[in-house]
């Protein structure tokens, strides 16, 4: 009876054992347990995959040799610190480390360590996981993505530099034509009347004043936006705004109206610059209607802390793919396309939003939303 | 097409106003007969057909410069144009350079220059 033990104990003993053995063998992963000391006793086959010893090279050696430096140097003192206190610095969890093969390659490592204890016995099993091919993966990745966000920097910086000269040469090229009749003209005829000369001189006042505005919008837009922030009354805010246009606006048979609701009172804001954003979203307004006749309509809007103030017009719209608020994006001829770029930075930099609405049947809203109260910057 | 000797009939289209007034009074001064439009689309296949040589830019609001030369060709296959433009790139000139008919004429231009060039391609239209 009892032989009959035993040998049903010993079929049971290599049943676990086989079976373990399959699993060992199978596994992906390296699995490799060393002792109380860091000895190993035991390596599987993918640690022997992975790592280029056979078993037989390993087995009753110290794992540090599977080790580059400094976890080499400092495995034992791991080892010995955790058997004096109890504080595991890897056990339970999954590290990423570095690993060293046979031929001396240090690779990228996934490594989670477990601890098996019978008697005073310890078994400290590490599995882990191969992840240079991942880890060399990622990098290509990341390399790519970063040559691919260095490009598109380049292509920005190629863009804006092909938009500002484009811009700052059409007019410098206008005036220096204009110049050159002047000069042409006084040359050929030093007795030339003075009337003869004045359109051009008159355009050359004239393209020095728009360069002057280029400059002055793209240093607008290149600053950072700082805000003198103070109480603007709502209602007389707007109404100057829309008495400064409604003369333009009805020489174009355009009908200018505002909306002004009891409730919205007043805000805090930097007022120069937020009637320099309304300002261009009223001229927008009305030279997309161009000529009448048409409505733009100026409505102001509270909301718990925000004031929306809403400039609309009827005119034919904006086309989807036209991106309003992107440097350089203008659907009027000789327009910078930078107007509604500076204004967006306006009311963000009052911790607003800026946002097209496209209406129906036609016609555009721009909406501004505002806090009624800014914090000064 | 035949021609007095140094008179020639010259289409500028341009759509900057200043650039524009510039250099068709510069060309009426030395007495030239100029046709200014600041639109591609406005110009009239009489003014191309009457035209020695077509003085445009190479980026206009409404057409690029290289499609209305494309187009000017179209209706008459001798016409030369020069292409006045601030910005360039190689591709732009290789652009150009591809089609014998245009002249890049860089901004800000020199008058002389320009009607140079408006002369040596009107001499070989």
């Amino acid at each position: 009876m009892n032989d009959d033990r035993t040998v049903h104990a010993l079929r049971v003993l290599q049943l676990n054992e086989a079976r373990w053995q399959a699993i060992l063998d199978t596994a992906q992963d390296a699995i490799i347990c060393i002792d109380r000391t860091g000895d190993v006793t035991l390596f599987n086959r993918a640690a022997e995959r992975i790592f280029g010893y056979g078993a037989d090279e390993v087995l009753g050696r110290n794992v540090r040799m599977l080790m580059p430096s400094p976890y080499q140097d400092e495995h034992d003192e791991y080892l010995a610190s955790y058997h004096a206190t109890g504080t595991p610095k890897a056990i339970g969890r999954v590290r990423e480390v570095q690993a060293r093969r046979k031929d001396g390659e240090v690779f990228p490592i996934e490594l989670s360590v477990s601890e098996a204890r019978v008697g005073d016995q310890v078994i400290y099993s590490a599995f882990i996981r191969d992840v240079s091919e991942r880890r060399t993966m990622e990098n290509a990745l990341g390399e790519a993505r970063r040559l691919a966000e260095q490009r598109e920097r380049l292509a920005d910086i190629g863009a804006i530099t092909a938009r500002i000269v484009h811009d700052l040469g059409n007019p410098l090229a206008g005036l220096s034509m204009q110049a050159q009749l002047i000069h042409r003209r006084v040359t050929r005829d030093p007795e030339r009347p003075a009337r003869d000369l004045g359109g051009a001189a008159e355009r050359i006042v004239s393209e020095v004043r728009r360069l002057d505005g280029l400059v002055k919008d793209f240093l607008d837009f290149a600053r950072q936006q700082r805000l003198e922030v103070r109480t603007i009354p709502l209602p007389p805010f707007l109404q100057r705004l829309v008495d400064l246009w409604e003369p333009v606006a009805a020489a174009r048979d355009i009908e200018l109206t505002l909306d002004v609701p009891s409730d919205c009172t007043e805000l805090t804001g930097d007022e120069d610059k937020l009637r320099r954003v309304l300002d261009n979203l009223v001229k927008n307004a009305v030279e997309a209607i161009d000529h009448g006749p048409g409505h733009v309509a100026v409505r102001a809007h509270r909301a718990d802390e925000r004031i929306r103030v809403t400039v609309s017009d009827d005119g034919p719209g904006v086309p989807e793919t036209v991106e309003m608020f992107k440097l350089f994006e203008t659907t009027k001829r000789g327009g910078s396309g930078l107007g509604l770029s500076i204004s967006k930075q306006i009311v963000l930099a009052h911790g607003g939003n800026i946002a097209v609405e496209r209406l129906q049947p036609h016609g555009t809203a721009i909406h501004v939303d505002l806090p009624t109260r800014v914090a000064a910057v | 097409m035949s021609r007095p000797c140094s008179t020639l009939t010259v289409v500028v289209v341009v759509d900057d106003a200043s650039f524009r007034s510039g250099v068709a009074a510069n060309l009426e001064d030395d007495g030239h007969v100029v046709h200014q439009y600041e639109d591609p689309r406005d110009v009239p296949a009489s003014s191309l057909d009457a035209a020695h040589v077509v003085i445009s830019d190479y980026q206009m609001a409404e057409i690029d410069g290289i499609t209305f030369a494309d187009r000017v060709r179209t209706r008459r296959a001798d016409l030369n144009v020069v292409l006045t433009t601030a910005y360039w790139t190689p591709e732009m000139e290789a652009e150009v350079a591809a089609r014998p008919f245009l002249r890049l004429c860089r901004k800000p231009v020199d008058y002389d220059e320009l009607h140079g060039l408006a002369h040596e391609l009107a001499d070989a239209c």
